[in-house]
């Protein structure tokens, strides 16, 4: 459970730093993204080392994490205006510290995956119900469509790259293989379509948001959803 | 002739830019990525009826549902049947769709339909281009120099190596299409063998044998299994090669073989002696002749027969596992049945390594486990983790560096010069072209 909530806790908070890089300086949410982006970041990095059974500063990769957070919550604070460098410098901390493993924290490659695939619905989705209230944030979606299916090809190459390395086989038509390429196949059709279309005109919101929505419930759900029913994927499920 | 060969030409051309159109369209990207929609839908919802060991030999069809045997169908029939021809077919496409695509990012094909924005800037038409190679400077764009009244469109490129960094995306692809496509003819793998504690796999093709010499199984702390590692002695001309470590998510190699322990499993070591006397036992049914130890393999609860010919006996073993993927919750049931007429000599419960004495028989139980082992030659391996390497870079550069297609023209108009950029409509208003524009203060 704390496991659960550690991951769950950092994945909101990759997905907050990515918000406020994509609307630095653009934006008057930036900073509250980063700032709680920030603070939820450490909170998750500070759950894991005792969750391990370990001071949160006994390893180097907590520590970058956290220190790279703190800077990233200074800045927040003392700059006038959010810089880019910034979120992108607090996510890379956050990674270092989540992922990059001491001997205390177990690699999981599809753990990775599984993230970025969560984190490429999640980003889809909070766009879109982030537009409302900020409706010239339409200029930003060729970047955040770019950014999603930046992640979800991130999620399905480090899925097969983990596929490959203990079955070798980097894709076979798996159940939970099929769902990583529904959802790029989802976001690179939304970036097909405004790559040449406008948004306003087409009204791909709805497509957009639905599909967002879809793959999140997907992912969110996916372990539990194959084991209720009775499905069993060839792959070990996290 | 000589019209008859200009007409062709012509014909040619037109016939290019029809397929340049067609391949440049969204709509053929929609189409394409569709298609692809349909394989993954139904690769998601059919549901897998393997084990996470992989171990579809020991799976018996005829316990298949309803729902399981009608997408089994449909997943043959649109995985092998047609849909196997659909899909090479869409496959195909895709790739020279890339490839197009991947030079006419590389390379900027003429614009058909665009957007024209024109000013008119002072002096000569040479001074005019200049200003108009700095303006476009200052935004990445690259112009060559003013090609004279003859040339009426010439190419602005984005400057450096960013330009070629969107049309990586479409080369990955095809890496990983050519890379899927040979593998069948380059590569090549063995078929996968349940291996138990001391067996020997001998691989023909590759003059090695392999014997699995130690499974060490790491507990985790809520009681399951977390680490799985096995070794296996790499034999070759008859001499031990090497010793290699395996692991769920890590390959050993040996001489550019792959091995691979795709699972684990419960196994039962079953032995009987009379005496100091080994004898002889026959898994039924079973391929291979009788033995003096049998190996039984497991996946989940199952059950066994062992004959004893000598003896006149069958062994019925019932495999429990309570907990699956649990260290320590398994049983067997052990029932030594008479063959000549179905009487049960004797019945027991065992949990961990123990014997039974029958009619002056000692039979031998030890649980231990078993691999799934595949080796695997894969020299194309590469080109596919550098055609996903390529992806994420290709990726970055549309994010970052987005293609961009203009077209610039001057010619002398008055005293000054007249200049035109062709645009394609979705750059109009981009605030690169505003930059642009006011900077030559149009």
């Amino acid at each position: 459970m704390i496991f659960w909530v550690c991951r769950m806790t950092l994945g909101v908070a990759a997905l907050l730093l990515l918000f406020s890089f994509v609307f630095a300086g653009r934006h008057r949410g930036d900073r509250l993204f980063l700032l709680v982006g920030c603070f939820l970041g450490g909170l998750g990095l500070g759950l894991f080392g005792p969750a391990r059974g370990r001071f949160p500063l006994s390893s180097w990769p907590l520590m970058v994490g956290l220190v790279g957070l703190a800077m990233g919550v200074w800045e927040g604070i003392l700059s006038p205006n959010v810089r880019r460098w910034v979120p992108i410098l607090a996510l890379l901390a956050l990674g270092v510290g989540s992922f990059l493993p001491g001997k205390e924290i177990p690699w999981r490659i599809f753990w990775v995956a599984l993230v970025l695939a969560c984190l490429q619905s999640a980003l889809v989705v909070g766009f879109f119900l982030w537009l409302p209230f900020h409706p010239s944030a339409w200029r930003q979606g060729r970047v955040v469509m770019g950014l999603a299916l930046f992640l979800a090809t991130g999620a399905m190459l480090s899925w097969g790259w983990g596929a490959q390395l203990a079955w070798g086989v980097w894709w076979s038509w798996d159940v939970q293989e099929c769902w990583h390429l529904l959802g790029w196949l989802i976001v690179a059709s939304l970036v097909q379509a405004t790559e040449r279309w406008r948004w306003p005109r087409l009204h791909l919101r709805g497509l957009a948001l639905s599909g967002g929505a879809l793959l999140l419930g997907v992912w969110v759900a996916s372990p539990y959803l194959l084991r209720a029913l009775a499905v069993s994927s060839a792959y070990w499920l996290p | 002739m000589g019209q008859r060969w200009q007409s062709l030409v012509r014909w040619s051309i037109r016939a290019s830019w029809a397929v340049w159109q067609v391949v440049s369209s969204p709509y053929m990207g929609l189409i394409l990525l569709a298609f692809f929609f349909v394989f993954a839908l139904v690769g998601g919802i059919r549901p897998l009826v393997r084990r996470h060991t992989l171990d579809v030999t020991l799976l018996d069809s005829s316990s298949l549902g309803v729902s399981e045997a009608v997408s089994r169908g449909l997943s043959t029939w649109l995985m092998d049947g047609i849909g196997q021809r659909l899909y090479r077919a869409v496959s195909a496409l895709v790739g020279m769709v890339s490839l197009l695509r991947m030079f006419g990012l590389w390379t900027l094909p003429p614009l058909q339909r665009g957007v024209e924005k024109r000013f008119s800037l002072a002096g000569t038409p040479e001074e005019a281009w200049a200003r108009l190679r700095r303006a476009l400077a200052t935004v990445g764009q690259g112009l060559g120099p003013y090609p004279g009244e003859g040339v009426r469109w010439a190419p602005s490129l984005r400057m450096g190596l960013s330009r070629f960094l969107p049309g990586m995306f479409y080369l990955g692809i095809l890496f990983l299409l050519l890379a899927v496509a040979l593998s069948p003819l380059c590569g090549w793998q063995s078929a996968i063998y349940p291996l138990s504690l001391g067996e020997i796999y001998s691989l023909e093709r590759e003059g090695i044998s392999l014997r699995l010499e130690e499974i060490a199984l790491f507990p985790r702390s809520d009681g399951g299994i977390g680490r799985f590692v096995s070794q296996l002695a790499v034999f070759e001309g008859g001499h031990l090669a090497r010793r290699l470590k395996l692991r769920l998510d890590h390959r050993a190699l040996y001489r550019g073989l792959a091995f691979y322990q795709l699972g684990f499993g419960p196994a039962v070591r079953v032995e009987a002696w009379e005496g100091e006397k080994a004898l002889s036992l026959q898994q039924i049914p079973g391929e291979e002749g009788p033995k003096p130890i049998v190996h039984l393999r497991f996946s989940g609860r199952q059950e066994r027969f062992v004959a004893i010919p000598q003896k006149d006996l069958v062994l019925r073993l019932a495999y429990y596992d309570e907990g699956e993927g649990q260290l320590g919750r398994k049983g067997l049931q052990v029932q030594v049945i008479r063959s000549s007429n179905g009487q049960v000599v004797k019945e027991s419960f065992i949990s961990q390594q123990s014997q039974m004495v029958v009619d002056g028989l000692t039979l031998r139980f030890a649980f231990e486990y078993y691999i799934l082992l595949r080796a695997k030659r894969e020299p194309l391996l590469l080109l596919g983790v550098l055609g996903g390497f390529l992806l994420l870079v290709g990726l970055l550069g549309f994010v970052f560096w987005p293609p961009r297609s203009l077209w610039v023209t001057g010619r002398a108009r008055g005293a000054g010069t007249e200049c035109i950029l062709l645009l394609p409509e979705e750059e109009e208003g981009a605030p690169w072209l505003e930059c642009v524009l006011s900077m030559l203060g149009g």
